[in-house]
C-alpha cells in the first residue's frame, strides 16, 4: 500500500495496512543542531523511520499586486475584488505542468491550501490591523461580510481551476483563530461571518469529489469545532494547542466519528523526555486508532529544544504502538 | 443619574452616549471619582466578568475598552492629581525575540481600563530594557508575553533578571504556551490565560 492509498483508506475508515507516518516539518537549524547530538550527517529521517510523504500544494492566496492599504469600507472593496483575480498565472506554483503531470502519477499525499482563515484573508498581521478588523465585525458587520465573500468566491475560482487539473486528498482551510483560552470570536460570530462565507468553496470541493476537508487551526478553538462540523469539514487538525482543551479523545466522544483526526500528540512531550512521551502515546493514540479515521502526529513543528534522542524515542514508540 | 447608565453604554459599545452620559453626570454634580469608579471602572469590571463567564470574546472587549476610553476622556480634566493616581505601574512588552504584540496589547488595554498606567515596550524586549523601564515610570510590576516556545527561555531568563536586580518588581507573564506551571517553575509571580484575567492578577501584584 503506498502512502496515498494508505491515507485514504485511514481517511475513509477502511483497512489500512498502518496508519501514515507524516513528518511534523523539521527545520534547517533544528537538524544542525541534532547532528551535535547524534544525528549523522547527511542521514535522512524519512530514511530511517517509515515515513509517509505529504505534499501541500500552496496556491497564492494573497492580493496581487500587495494593496498599499488594506479595506476598511465597501467602496475600497472593489480593488481587492480585481487583485482577487483566480486566473493570474501568478496563483499557481513554478513548474505547474511539470508538477501535473508528476502528480498524476504519484503515490504520496496531496493537500491543497484552500483558505487562509479569517484573519489572514482580512490582512491581520500585526495589532493595528487585528483591532481594526475586530471593530470592523461590530461597526460594519456588512462590510466584513463582503470581503469575505469575495475572498470566498475567489477561494472557490482558483480551487475549481486547480480540480479540473488534478486530483487531491484532501483539502486544507488554515484557520489561526484560537487564542489562549478560546477563540478571539465567539461561535456565532465565526458561523455568521466566516463559516457562512466558505459555502461556495466547500461546494467547489464537494463538486469535485474531495473527500477529506480539513480544518486546520491553532491554539484553543475548542468551542468552534461543532460549528465546524456542521458547517461542512469532516477532519480536524489542530496544532499548537492547549492539549487538555483540545484532546482528541474528548472531541471524538463529543462529535463523534464523522471527524477525522490529524495529529493530537502533544509536542510538549518530546521537550519533557521519554516518560512523557510514553504516557502520552501509549494513553491518546490507541483509543483514537482503534475508531479509525486518525492520523497521529505531534500537534506542531518539532523545535530546536526538542532533543534528537527524544524525537527517535517518540518515533520508534509510535511506530510500535501503531503496529501493535 | 444613576451609575448604571454609563455601565450600561460601556457594555453597548456605545462610545457617544458614554461620553454624554459622563457629561451629564458631571454636569448633575456627581462627583468626577464616582464616575470613573463606579461607571467606567465598574463597567470594565463587568466585562472581565463577561469575558471570564465566556459571554465576551475578544471584540466586545476591545469594543467596551473604546468606549471606556471615551469616557474616560471626558473625565481625565476633572479629576485631580491625586484623583488620577493610578492603580499600579505596569511595564508591559513582549519578550526579546519575539514579535507577537496582539495577546499583549490585549492584556494592556485591559489594564489601563482598570485604572493602571501602562508603559508599552512594544515586542523584542530585552531583560535589561524591561528593568530599565521599570525603574524609571518607578513600576511595581514588570509584565512580559511570548508566544514562541522558543521564547520561553527568554522569558524565564527575564523574570530571573527582575529577581536578580532585586528593584522589587512583581513579575506577571502570559501568552499562548505559558500555564500556570510554567509560570511557577520559572519564578513568576502572576500568571493569568487571558487578558480579562491579567486585571486581577495586576491588582493582587500592585497590592502586596
Amino acid at each position: 500500500m503506498n502512502s496515498r492509498e494508505r491515507f485514504r483508506q485511514t481517511m475513509g475508515y477502511g483497512k489500512p495496512d498502518r496508519v501514515p507516518y507524516f513528518e511534523e516539518g523539521i527545520r534547517d537549524d533544528v537538524l544542525s543542531r541534532w547532528r551535535a547530538q547524534g544525528l549523522a550527517p547527511g542521514a535522512d529521517l524519512s530514511q530511517m523511520f517509515p515515513s509517509d510523504q505529504r505534499e501541500e500544494l500552496i496556491v497564492d492566496l494573497e492580493p496581487l499586486p500587495r494593496p498599499r492599504k488594506l479595506p476598511t469600507s465597501s467602496l475600497e472593496l472593489d480593488g481587492l475584488r480585481r487583485r482577487l483575480d483566480p486566473d493570474d498565472p501568478r496563483r499557481l506554483p513554478n513548474r505547474w505542468a511539470e508538477s501535473l503531470r508528476a502528480w498524476k502519477a504519484r503515490d504520496h499525499v496531496l493537500m491543497l491550501r484552500v483558505h487562509r482563515g479569517f484573519f489572514l484573508s482580512m490582512g491581520v498581521a500585526e495589532w493595528s490591523r487585528f483591532s481594526e478588523v475586530i471593530r470592523l465585525l461590530i461597526t460594519n458587520p456588512r462590510f466584513v461580510r463582503d470581503a469575505m465573500a469575495i475572498q470566498a468566491d475567489f477561494a472557490a475560482r482558483l480551487a475549481d481551476r486547480i480540480l479540473r487539473e488534478v486530483e487531491i486528498d484532501a483539502a486544507v482551510f488554515t484557520e489561526p483563530i484560537g487564542g489562549n483560552d478560546r477563540p478571539l470570536i465567539s461561535p456565532q460570530m465565526y458561523e455568521d461571518f466566516v463559516l457562512a462565507s466558505y459555502e461556495p468553496v466547500l461546494a467547489v470541493l464537494r463538486r469535485h469529489r474531495v473527500e477529506t476537508i480539513v480544518f486546520r487551526t491553532f491554539a484553543n478553538s475548542r468551542i468552534l469545532i461543532p460549528s465546524v462540523l456542521k458547517g461542512g469539514f469532516n477532519c480536524l487538525w489542530a496544532c499548537e494547542v492547549n492539549v487538555d482543551a483540545m484532546d482528541y479523545r474528548d472531541i471524538r466522544r463529543e462529535l463523534g466519528r464523522h471527524l477525522r483526526l490529524i495529529g493530537g500528540i502533544d509536542l510538549d512531550a518530546l521537550r519533557h523526555g521519554k516518560e512523557a512521551i510514553r504516557r502520552e502515546i501509549e494513553e491518546k493514540v490507541p483509543p483514537l486508532l482503534a475508531e479509525g479515521g486518525y492520523v497521529p502526529l505531534a500537534d506542531g513543528r518539532v523545535r530546536e529544544d526538542v532533543p534528537f534522542e527524544n524525537y527517535v524515542y517518540y518515533r520508534r514508540l509510535l511506530e510500535q504502538v501503531t503496529r501493535a | 443619574m444613576a451609575m448604571q447608565e454609563i455601565v450600561d453604554a460601556v457594555l453597548a459599545f456605545d462610545q457617544a452616549k458614554t461620553v454624554r452620559l459622563v457629561e451629564a453626570a458631571l454636569d448633575h454634580g456627581t462627583a468626577a471619582t464616582t464616575i470613573l469608579q463606579d461607571g467606567l471602572i465598574g463597567a470594565m469590571d463587568e466585562v472581565g466578568r463577561r469575558y471570564s463567564e465566556g459571554l465576551f470574546f475578544v471584540p466586545e472587549m476591545l469594543m467596551a475598552a473604546e468606549a471606556m476610553k471615551a469616557g474616560f476622556g471626558v473625565l481625565r480634566p476633572r479629576l485631580s492629581a491625586p484623583e488620577v493616581t493610578p492603580a499600579g505601574t505596569v511595564v508591559i512588552g513582549t519578550v526579546k525575540g519575539d514579535q507577537h504584540d496582539i495577546g499583549k496589547n490585549l492584556v494592556a488595554m485591559m489594564l489601563e481600563c482598570a485604572g493602571f498606567k501602562v508603559i508599552n515596550l512594544g515586542v523584542d524586549v530585552a531583560p535589561n530594557r524591561f528593568i530599565a523601564m521599570a525603574k524609571r515610570h518607578d513600576a511595581q510590576i514588570i509584565a512580559m508575553s511570548a508566544l514562541l516556545t522558543t521564547t520561553l527561555p527568554v522569558m524565564q531568563a527575564t523574570v530571573a533578571s527582575v529577581k536578580r536586580d532585586g528593584g522589587g518588581f512583581k513579575t506577571m507573564v502570559g501568552g499562548a504556551p505559558v500555564t500556570q506551571a510554567l509560570a511557577d517553575k520559572i519564578g513568576a509571580d502572576g500568571y493569568s490565560p487571558d487578558a480579562a484575567g491579567g486585571v486581577t492578577i495586576a491588582r493582587d501584584l500592585a497590592s502586596r
